[in-house]
């Protein structure tokens, strides 16, 4: 009877085991497939970020440098601006944080074939990655919107 | 030897050296998979907005010449399928991740890092339209400063 208890345990282990996820060579091929292509990818993000967020800010400068007279908030396009200027900083901020996880994701995962701590830290940071990116995306798409609503109001 | 039914399970069954994934690598997996389905949503709202946009641009642009209208139309349509892809890879990869830890499917989570590598290359290939794009203004912004000033 009790070897038949001690089959039937085994059996029931055996059967969580086959149903329990694992980490395959091919999933962990794909994920360090991945990282090869991520770090190139956050290399050209850093770069584009840099472009587009010194345009950005040099045009909005350049526009609030020809104002003339005093400056009031409430007056004229000032508080669109401000907006403006606010917006595309914080948008910044987040896409920064976003290349900041997204790099160290992809250089742990790069290196996770030998080593188990890069694997699990690389993988907690990839999802700390799409947080941000969702993050800037959201905030670049609200700001977005309440610029459009603003222009037509104006 | 048994039979078994063509519309039976498969049960997937690991190698020696594979090791299971464990609570803490699933617990990751599944915060990846909330947040990617959510940035999968945000690039699908972005993408609508581009489209609508760009047909705008597109209305705006009818007294040039044709040609010039056929190549905008042409960068708009590639830009617009750049980010459609991006979005559907990112809601794949969530959408495959999720399936994967509930059913505890083996062969559905390989499919999901299928697509998240299908993602980065698309995100790739967006980011150095990006970049691209953003030089080009860049040189606009020169020129229209260097011939004001």
């Amino acid at each position: 009877m009790e070897n038949l208890d001690h089959e039937a345990s085994q059996e029931i282990a055996e059967d969580r085991e086959h149903h329990s996820l694992w980490l395959t060579d091919r999933i962990l091929a794909q994920l360090r497939s991945s990282a090869k292509i991520g770090v190139p990818f956050i290399t050209l993000c850093i770069l584009a970020v840099i472009s587009v967020a010194s345009l950005s800010l040099y045009l909005l400068l350049l526009r609030w440098s020809q104002a003339q007279g005093d400056f009031y908030l409430l007056e004229g396009r000032n508080l669109y601006r401000l907006f403006q200027l606010l917006s595309t900083l914080f948008v910044t901020y987040c896409f920064a944080r976003f290349i900041i996880e997204g790099n160290k994701t992809w250089r742990l995962l790069r290196y996770s074939e030998s080593n188990d701590d890069a694997l699990l830290e690389g993988t907690e940071r990839l999802g700390k990655m799409f947080f941000w990116l969702t993050f800037c995306g959201g905030a670049y798409l609200g700001s977005l919107i309440v610029k459009t609503v603003w222009r037509y109001a104006m | 030897m048994t039979n078994t039914p063509l519309d039976a399970p498969s049960h997937f069954t690991p190698y020696e050296d594979d090791r299971p994934a464990g609570q803490w690598m699933e617990g990751y997996w599944a915060d990846i998979a909330v947040w990617a389905k959510r940035l999968s949503i945000v690039i699908l709202i972005y993408f609508v907005w581009q489209v609508y946009n760009d047909i705008m641009s597109l209305e705006n642009m009818s007294e040039l010449d044709p040609s010039l209208i056929a190549m905008f139309a042409a960068l708009f349509l590639f830009d617009a399928v750049l980010i459609g892809f991006l979005g559907y890879f990112c809601f794949r990869f969530a959408q495959y991740l999720e399936r994967a830890l509930k059913d505890q499917d083996q062969m559905v989570l390989e499919k999901a890092f299928l697509q998240l590598y299908r993602f980065m290359i698309l995100g790739l290939i967006n980011a150095a339209a990006w970049l691209l794009s953003s030089l080009v203004e860049w040189v606009n912004t020169i020129q229209i400063m260097t011939e004001y000033n």
